[in-house]
């Protein structure tokens, strides 16, 4: 009989272990709910990952807001984070309240009842401090439906090797590009130029194809979901990265080690990248420091990331979560952000801010924030799909084929066409 | 039935003591299996609504040129990595085994070594070693006269690639696993093949290969499964852009479907078959041993 008592009593305890560790979110929320009747404190769980916003302004969040206990949880980035998003919103239960999104942002539209309005909370009153087609992005069309506020942008511009344009003889500062070399096809003629005479080339053709993509304000589908992939203004961005790769300009499609090697060791004088390649180019080619520069970009301006903040329609408390919100994106923190890892912010108001001002060594000691600044007024947006990835990958899956494998262009356009085709035919 | 159940029953306190076990095990295995059934015939983007559309997903993957090349690469990478890679493991161990090599353990070690390194580190090892203009490989192949080989540029070249890569993990778990066989074979066996004259080339066909046979199709069959859940190498080398030609595999053109398309219906009808395959060459795998047993 005692072996019985004793076992029962091991048994309770395993359970008990068990239930506990599947429940333990549930008693975390519950308790504060009693007790926020009575004035006590509010808890708000919040999603994001490294790098999306700064750690010192969830610090400053939580000394501003002693009555609500923020537990900010990182998640890996990148689409374990949509996939635990999409997961937790269909499946309902005990979710974040406040999540941040990536530049997907507008494929969560289509599920906006899963999301607070924002309107509701007042965000019309901060619309006017963020750059507009960033606002947009957030928004449904006819602009009454807000599922998230802007943290940072991620203009794209031309990076350059300042000492191989000047050796070419072709415009070598911020200035004298921008103002001479407007257009992708005075691009393509500076980079015959500098090819000529540096032996240096520019990135390839599939980095060309998607930035130029990004400066059409058509993308992959229409705004009633209309593939129109295989229009005009995308046969124009492929047949343009198919003539600077005949014209040999582009370095030769491969993997991202070998790019990086050939920026090391001074093959690749120029490439179009966004805010966050700053990191991306130091770390690649430490050899060439002090040689880079950045201007603003020819052809015009692309956007490639940046991410917002919003609240899931789950929460029990969406005005608490909108003040912490509208704190977090704030334009003084989003300078925080900028100055601990380079987000660029989506408050012009601050641009022009003595705090700033951000000259790299790396860049000959040029002030970044300023072309980038520039650059992010300009930005062209287009319409977002939650297919345009599948497009994108098979047409870069093509054009990659044009320059490894010497695929005649024009059937690996009609390849991926009908590729793309079949695959949205489901 | 029922006499099952009584007897359950009757043990009830000793099933409740495993129950921590078996409840995880249904709600996180037993419940995910069958879910992805109905799955299947369902289309699902993860959010919306399910909406069941028969066998449409299977229909659409037998016509996708793209499932039918992810097989075909499937199976060239697996037989490009597996077949050299399990008759060299064989090799390395019968040559530790020998009684003239000394250090048995620390090669036994050394050659398990590759096995617990972390995947996507290696994989990017491996990229740099094979780029095509500033790789490691073609220094090398420059250095003795050959010419540089753009590795990736073609499905050969990447397959190679990835085989190696497998062949160079595996080898020495294989291998060990041979060794283990080895070791327990009787002695008298060789010793009898000895004393009739028997030269170690007849030893190692007529004595060791034969008693070896439950080994070897113990590590064909998994490498077999393992062949056909290659994901990690081609996934980590063509990092976000589309994979290379010739690299996509079974799983990783699953994983896309799911995880990137968000096409959860129809990546679940891709296991589905998945498993199917890797069942009938299981059965294949051990027919085929036991057949020439007796």
């Amino acid at each position: 009989m005692k072996r019985k008592a004793l076992s029962s009593a091991l048994l309770a305890l395993c359970l008990v272990l068990i239930l506990s560790a599947c429940g333990q979110n549930n008693k975390n929320e519950a308790a504060p709910s009693n007790e926020s009747g009575k004035g006590g404190k509010v808890t708000l769980k919040m999603w994001y990952w490294n790098g999306a916003i700064s750690d010192s302004t969830i610090e400053a969040a939580k000394a501003k807001f002693p009555n609500i206990d923020l537990q900010a949880e990182k998640l890996p980035s990148g689409g374990d984070f949509l996939t635990k998003l999409k997961t937790t919103i269909s499946g309902g239960g005990n979710g974040p309240d406040i999540v941040t999104m990536d530049s997907w942002v507008s494929t969560m539209l289509t599920y906006k009842d899963k999301f607070v309005n924002l309107y509701d909370q007042g965000a019309s009153d901060i619309k006017p401090q963020y750059l507009e087609w960033k606002w947009r992005m957030g928004a449904t069309q006819d602009d009454k439906y807000l599922i998230g506020l802007p943290i940072d942008v991620a203009p794209v511009v031309l990076y350059y090797r300042a000492d191989l344009f000047k050796e070419a003889g072709v415009a070598s500062t911020p200035e004298e590009i921008k103002d001479q070399v407007k257009t992708v096809d005075d691009y393509l003629a500076l980079m015959k130029q500098v090819k000529e005479k540096t032996g240096t080339q520019s990135g390839t053709l599939v980095d060309l194809f998607r930035s130029i993509m990004g400066q059409s304000s058509l993308n992959y589908f229409d705004n009633d979901g209309n593939y129109i992939g295989d229009k005009e203004h995308v046969k124009k961005a492929w047949d343009f990265a198919v003539k600077a790769y005949k014209e040999g300009v582009t370095f030769p499609f491969s993997s991202d080690s070998e790019k990086n090697a050939a920026m090391n060791n001074g093959k690749i004088s120029s490439f179009t990248g966004a805010s966050w390649a700053v990191g991306d180019v130091i770390s690649a080619a430490p050899d060439t420091k002090g040689k880079w520069s950045i201007a603003y970009p020819p052809g015009g301006v692309g956007n490639q990331g940046g991410s917002f903040m919003g609240i899931l329609k789950s929460t029990k408390y969406p005005k608490e979560a909108y003040e912490v919100v509208k704190f977090l994106v704030s334009p003084d923190n989003l300078v925080a952000g900028y100055k601990e890892f380079g987000n660029y912010p989506s408050t012009p108001e601050i641009y022009a801010s003595p705090e700033m001002v951000n000259q790299s060594e790396f860049f000959g000691g040029q002030d970044l924030s300023t072309v980038f600044g520039e650059a992010a007024k300009d930005v062209q947006t287009a319409h977002t799909d939650s297919r345009d990835e599948l497009v994108i990958n098979a047409l870069a899956a093509a054009l990659g084929s044009v320059d490894a494998q010497k695929k005649d262009p024009e059937k690996a356009w009609t390849d991926a066409q009908q590729q793309i085709t079949r695959q949205l035919s489901r | 039935m029922g006499g099952l159940l009584k007897e359950i029953y009757k043990s009830r306190t000793l099933y409740l003591f495993i129950s921590p076990f078996y409840i995880l095990f249904l709600i996180f295995s037993v419940f995910p299996i069958f879910f992805s059934i109905y799955l299947s015939v369902h289309k699902w983007d993860g959010i919306g609504e399910m909406t069941s559309v028969g066998f449409k997903n299977f229909s659409y993957m037998f016509n996708d040129p793209v499932f039918w090349q992810a097989l075909v690469n499937n199976i060239a990478i697996w037989l490009l990595a597996n077949g050299p890679m399990l008759v060299c493991a064989l090799i390395v161990a019968f040559i530790i085994n020998l009684s003239i090599v000394k250090f048995k353990a620390f090669f036994r070690i050394a050659y398990f070594l590759p096995n617990i390194t972390a995947m996507v580190a290696v994989v990017i090892i491996f990229q740099s070693m094979f780029g095509n203009e500033y790789g490691l490989v073609n220094y090398f192949m420059e250095m003795v006269g050959l010419n540089k080989i753009a590795w990736f540029n073609s499905s050969t070249g990447v397959r190679v690639v990835i085989a190696v890569m497998i062949a160079w993990r595996y080898l020495g778990y294989n291998a060990v696993m041979y060794l283990s066989g080895l070791q327990r074979i009787p002695k008298d066996l060789y010793e009898a093949a000895d004393l009739d004259g028997a030269t170690m080339f007849q030893t190692f066909t007529k004595i060791t290969i034969p008693m070896l046979r439950p080994i070897i199709l113990f590590t064909v069959m998994m490498s077999t499964i393992g062949g056909f859940q290659i994901f990690t190498e081609p996934q980590v080398l063509a990092g976000n852009q589309a994979p290379y030609p010739g690299s996509e595999t079974i799983v990783l053109y699953m994983f896309r479907e799911g995880f990137i398309y968000q096409n959860y219906g129809y990546a679940a009808a891709v296991s589905w078959v998945l498993f199917v395959i890797i069942g009938l060459i299981s059965i294949l795998n051990w027919k085929f041993f036991n057949k020439s047993d007796d």
